[in-house]
């Protein structure tokens, strides 16, 4: 069978192979077999040639398959019409014998067995009787059968390669007659076969050739432009070609796609432009990119440069400030970075610094209160005061702001430790020396006659010159003069007294007047005496007033911040004596947590003091057991409160309004300016004092309002300066 | 001119009061009968009667003061003068007393009395304003100074009000 490609392989071979260095296939090539050549061809051939080739071959497959079906089916019949006639021949010769058999004549038995001679398949013939000996027998050609056989011998066929033998076994009545054997030849179905060969070998030579044909017809334009291909594309590169004269080049069959490639090669060339053009716009913009990029660098270098000189700058400004400095991990307290100032300043070095902790900095305070100390959330701010202690033990304040900054990738905390030694030593000088300029003002008892004095005098010293200025008027005024008129009268008179006092002189109207002057006088001398003891009266509550004021010797107007449980200890000490005696107890109750109060000592203390002592008096009558003072300290905000209890006889709803009043008192001996300087000077010191009963025999309660402290410096109050 | 002599005192203290009441209403008068028995032995005539009388009402704290000052404008007897203290604890102070009185009572003629200066005159203009109304009185007063003070504010009301 010839492979399809075989004969014209040269005109087939690829223009333009893919793999230059591939072997090409050659006739020799060609020679080494239909598989190995169509190996060859699935490995190189491009998928356009492959196929018409592939399609060659199946066709001739197909061809060969149907012409060896065909030539086994036609074999198989010859094959069993032979041996169906050769069968049906030797049941005719058996018949044909079967009345020479039962006759035993051997003629009549050899005249019907040449009677079948000229069948065509008859080869040879032969009739046996029943022991097996022949009766008659006749061949075409030379004789094959044999002159007895074995009685035994069964009906059957027996095929050869070129005969059938066909032995019949002939009964009659059901005993054995005989047997006839008939050889038929098979020659005429070989013959008749070969025939068939032939032709179909004929059949197959015209298919096959057809196929060629036909493959040659339409393989060419198929793989027509792979090889034409070349030349355009020959054509398509050559620049100095004219458009539209493709068929110069090329094959007139495509110059179609020649001028369809024209046409794209001019589509190329625009691209080519294009892209030429974008290449060029990429070129410059890389380039303006590079030159950005190389500035944005140049940028960052000298960015980074200047962070690095800042970095240099603020490490030159931590290293040498002249303020002690310390980086500190926030978490462990641990020092990360110590300037020199601080090793200066505490006599630690560096690296002994590097393994301690604030902490242990730290004098005379808790680890967690100093750690706490450090957990804000803000970005600067004071940490407050501290104790530390120096190399040489030395123990000095300082006054610590902490920032947070990131150092070496951490946040931490850079501490600025000013030392405030010196500052608070000055500021206890001063408040030294305050104290005891305070001490000498009060020796002084100056700003005391200002405030007290006067108002409570004042007032004692109006209704004294109010009296006085009555008695003046009443003196003044007198009718005592009216003694000396009449003593005047009577002496002009004296020559004639009888005339005077007769019934029409004068004189008689006298003892009427004298009565009259008499009551005058009386009257007069006892709104005087009534005068007079009021003034009496107001010297001697002057005089108490001046030596009150004397024994509660105080400084005025100096504010400081005081514990309020500091000052009912103090107000309770001046008192303990009377408190002892009287058999009352004080309870004292502190809210935890209370703040100093900005307040004058003084001036509080002897509010407390005038307060515990009419509680205590209030409380003469109450049962020994329930002579309780109870007395709580409490706080809202910017006030404190000092609220005193008494089980005592209570105040009636009338005086409640009254009790403040200046020289209101239900005490037999008393003045009635207590709770009213007490009032005032709860008032004086920013503060308020309220009194509260619900009646006679249920107690009252007095509440001290004063205002809390809010800074520590003290300072000098605006009601003394008024007072001055 | 029918005169308003009413005249409220608003002081903490009483003795205070008294004071006012001795030199504004005095309660010695005059003896008549005696004085025309004189006239007819000596042959004087008598002395006229200067001592013109007051009637005085008392508060003895601020609000008290200002809630009496408000029945008598109600009722259409108003005060004319008020001597207020500044120091009237545990209420209201003179100043504060005064801002309310002059709000229900705005022509009263006020004489504020001190003991001393718990507000300078500065301080007390600053709270009241500028007025033509308000007079200090230190104590301890002149009797003289208050009798002068009543005559005058009284009859400087009621010319105004006249």
């Amino acid at each position: 069978m010839p492979a399809p490609v075989t004969a014209d392989e040269g005109t087939y071979v690829a223009f333009e192979p893919r793999d230059p260095n591939a072997p090409k296939p050659t006739r020799q090539t060609a020679r080494r077999g239909l598989f190995a050549r169509a190996i060859d061809w699935l490995d190189q051939g491009t998928p356009a040639r492959r196929v018409p080739a592939l399609a060659i071959l199946v066709a001739h497959c197909v061809l060969i398959c149907a012409a060896v079906v065909c030539f086994t089916f036609d074999a198989v019949t010859l094959y069993l019409d032979a041996r169906r006639s050769a069968s049906l021949l030797g049941k005719m010769v058996a018949e044909s014998v079967r009345n020479p058999l039962m006759t035993g004549q051997a003629a009549a038995a050899g005249g019907a067995l040449n009677a079948f001679a000229a069948h065509p398949q008859f080869q040879s013939a032969a009739a046996y009787k029943h022991d097996g000996r022949h009766l008659s027998r006749t061949s075409k050609d030379s004789e094959t059968l044999p002159m007895q056989i074995n009685a035994d011998t069964a009906a059957g066929t027996d095929f050869g390669l070129f005969r059938v033998r066909h032995t019949e076994v002939l009964t009659q009545d059901g005993g054995r007659l005989g047997f006839a054997i008939t050889e038929a030849g098979l020659g005429g179905m070989y013959l008749r076969l070969a025939e068939r060969l032939v032709l179909l070998a004929l059949g197959l030579g015209a298919a096959c050739f057809c196929v060629r044909w036909l493959a040659r017809r339409f393989s060419p334009p198929v793989l027509l432009p792979f090889n034409e291909l070349g030349a355009v594309a020959v054509w398509a590169k050559d620049p100095e070609v004219e458009a539209g004269k493709p068929s110069d080049y090329v094959d007139p069959d495509v110059s179609g796609i020649a001028k369809a490639i024209h046409g794209l090669r001019g589509e190329i060339h625009k691209r080519e432009e294009k892209i030429e053009q974008l290449q060029l716009e990429f070129k410059s913009d890389v380039e303006e990119r590079t030159r950005e990029f190389e500035q944005q660098i140049a940028e960052r270098q000298l960015a980074e440069e200047a962070m690095k000189e800042s970095e240099q700058r603020y490490r030159a400004l931590f290293e040498n400030n002249p303020v002690p400095m310390f980086v500190m991990d926030l978490e462990t307290l641990k020092f990360v970075a110590v300037n020199h100032a601080a090793v200066k300043h505490y006599g630690y070095t560096q690296a002994e610094f590097m393994k301690m902790t604030l902490t242990s900095l730290t004098h005379g305070a808790d680890p967690i209160e100093v750690s706490r100390a450090f957990r804000s959330e803000a970005k600067s701010f004071d940490v407050g005061e501290w104790h530390h202690r120096r190399k040489n033990n030395e123990i000095i304040d300082v006054a610590l702001t902490a920032h947070a900054i990131v150092f070496a990738g951490k946040v931490t905390k850079i501490v600025l430790a000013t030392d405030v030694t010196e500052r608070n030593r000055t500021q206890r000088q001063l408040q030294e020396m305050h104290k005891k300029l305070m001490e000498t003002s009060r020796q002084a008892g100056m700003a005391e006659v200002a405030t007290g004095v006067l108002h409570n005098v004042g007032n004692v010293l109006n209704s004294v010159n109010v009296s006085a200025s009555l008695l003046g008027d009443n003196v003044r005024h007198t009718k005592a003069v009216g003694v000396k008129k009449v003593a005047d009268l009577i002496a002009a008179n004296a020559s004639d007294l009888a005339a005077f006092f007769g019934p029409d002189g004068k004189g008689q109207m006298l003892p009427g007047y004298l009565a009259s002057l008499a009551e005058q006088l009386a009257a007069e001398q006892a709104a005087s005496f009534s005068e007079l003891d009021q003034l009496q009266k107001n010297i001697a509550h002057i005089k108490d007033i001046v030596a009150m004021q004397q024994s509660h010797a105080r400084v005025v107007g100096v504010l400081e911040g005081i514990p309020a449980d500091s000052l009912i200890e103090d107000a309770l000490r001046l008192v303990d004596a009377d408190l002892k005696s009287s058999g009352v107890r004080v309870e004292v109750n502190a809210e935890p947590g209370m703040p100093e109060l900005h307040t004058d000592r003084h001036k509080v203390t002897q509010i407390l003091v005038n307060l515990i002592t009419n509680a205590r008096q209030a409380m003469d009558n109450t049962d020994a057991d329930d002579r309780i003072l109870t007395i709580n300290i409490s706080r809202d905000g910017t006030h404190g409160y000092i609220v005193m209890q008494d089980r005592g006889c209570g105040i009636p709803r009338e005086n409640l309004t009254r009790i403040f009043n200046h020289g209101f008192t239900t005490k037999p001996e008393g003045h009635g300016f207590g709770l009213h300087g007490a009032a005032n000077a709860a008032k004086e010191v920013g503060g308020a004092l309220t009194g509260a009963s619900d009646g006679p025999g249920t107690g009252a309660t007095f509440t001290l309002k004063l205002p809390v402290a809010s800074a520590e410096e003290p300072a000098v109050s605006e009601a003394s300066s008024k007072a001055a | 001119m029918n005169i308003n002599r009413r005249i409220l005192i608003i002081d903490d203290n009483r003795a205070i009061h008294e004071d006012f009441k001795k030199i504004l209403s005095p309660t010695v008068a005059a003896n008549d009968k005696l004085n025309s028995l004189e006239g007819q032995l000596f042959g004087e005539s008598a002395e006229p009667a200067t001592a013109e009388k007051f009637e005085i009402s008392s508060a003895y704290q601020g609000r008290d003061g200002f809630e009496l000052v408000k029945e008598r404008e109600a009722a259409g007897t108003p005060f004319a003068v008020a001597f207020v203290d500044v120091r009237m604890p545990p209420g209201w102070d003179g100043v504060e007393t005064i801002n309310h009185i002059w709000t229900v009572a705005p022509k009263m003629q006020i004489v504020i009395c001190t003991a001393f200066s718990d507000y300078s005159w500065e301080q007390i203009v600053r709270q009241l304003g500028k007025s033509d109304r308000l007079l200090i009185l230190r104590k301890p007063f002149d009797p003289v100074e208050v009798q002068q003070l009543a005559f005058n504010l009284t009859e400087k009301w009621s010319k105004l009000n006249a």
